[in-house]
């Protein structure tokens, strides 16, 4: 497996819920991350954003305020102060893959399922670091590359007038 | 190191730099076997004392829910706090180690969404998954070993796919 070292990368994690936060903490704790801060909410997410500059979101879906898609959708947005091109891991209890679909379309990194698991949250982490998406930008989208993968033997010429969605990755 | 734009007409691509790849490099003095996976998992085994009493908290939040949703009516703003309290439930039960106690809050979560569509809600059937889950966890019926708890949730499972697509 490919080694990281996370005791220097900052992370933000947004849940409204304490239990699921706790056990947030202590897996990247486990992983070796130490920089890690909380918000009970997206507004409280999107102040420590602005202000901590966090390298790596980790926000659930249902949220008061605002919940986990339009936090993305701020911080992918030209006005959010900030990097627009941080990686966000959606952690939801929403296994649907009409959710999946609609949480890459707000421009999530990587969506992954509850019930969390060390493996899960962990590969989710290092593929961010290991395996940054480039970036989209069009009239209708700003967001990570949603067609994961690229064939590197097609040769025909790109078909892509807006960038569809093509294939959901499941969590 | 700075970010490449290729312009593909209708849109942009855009490789931001890589700053984290940089910032995450092992040190020499990373310790070379560490596994932080296993570390991970023996730290959730390590807290584990605590998720009883953190279910239980769950539950309590879901019940004061549905108890406020019923004397208030089966509103928007009810619905939408009885739903938060049981796609909480849905996500953490089974880390807690009640993953009949997670199926049965997703029954629960699929019919508030299905009421959320405009849909009416059968009071009975709301209730009956509230107590349900709040009966399994206080029976303790953690895996499948609960032959009455599985039974509960198929049961409650099947009635609530009938009237979803019933009143669809």
């Amino acid at each position: 497996m490919t080694r990281v070292d996370l005791s220097t990368v900052r992370i933000l994690i947004a849940d409204d819920n304490s239990h699921m936060r706790r056990i947030v903490r202590t897996l990247l704790n486990s992983y070796g991350a130490r920089d890690i801060t909380e918000a009970e909410d997206g507004a409280e997410a999107l102040e420590l954003f602005k202000a901590s500059g966090p390298d790596i979101v980790i926000t659930d879906w249902i949220m008061p305020i605002f919940d986990g898609l339009e936090l993305t959708r701020m911080i992918r947005s030209e006005d959010a102060s900030g990097n627009p091109y941080v990686p966000i891991i959606m952690l939801t209890g929403h296994s649907e893959k009409k959710r999946v679909v609609e949480a890459r379309d707000a421009g999530v990194t990587e969506f992954l399922c509850k019930p969390i698991s060390a493996k899960g949250l962990y590969m989710r982490v290092l593929n961010c670091i290991v395996n940054p998406r480039p970036f989209v930008k069009s009239k209708t989208f700003f967001g990570p590359d949603r067609r994961r993968f690229t064939n590197p033997h097609y040769a025909g010429e790109e078909r892509r007038t807006e960038p569809a969605p093509q294939q959901a990755e499941n969590g | 190191m700075t970010q490449e734009i290729e312009d593909k007409g209708t849109h942009q691509i855009i490789k931001p730099p890589n700053d984290l790849r940089q910032k995450t490099k092992p040190s020499r003095s990373s310790p070379p076997n560490f596994d932080p996976i296993a570390k991970a998992e023996q730290a959730l085994h390590q807290m584990s004392g605590n998720f009883t009493l953190w279910i239980e908290e769950e539950v309590a939040a879901l019940v004061k829910a549905w108890s406020v949703a019923r004397e208030a009516g089966l509103s928007t703003d009810s619905m939408d706090d009885l739903f938060r309290a049981a796609i909480d439930i849905k996500g953490q039960a089974e880390t807690f180690g009640y993953p009949i106690a997670g199926s049965i809050a997703d029954s629960l979560c699929r019919l508030v969404e299905h009421g959320q569509e405009g849909n009416q809600l059968p009071e009975p059937l709301l209730d009956q998954h509230v107590q349900a889950v709040r009966a399994v966890v206080r029976e303790r019926a953690k895996g499948d070993d609960s032959q009455i708890a599985l039974s509960l949730l198929h049961n409650l499972t099947d009635v609530t796919n009938d009237y979803i697509a019933q009143s669809a």
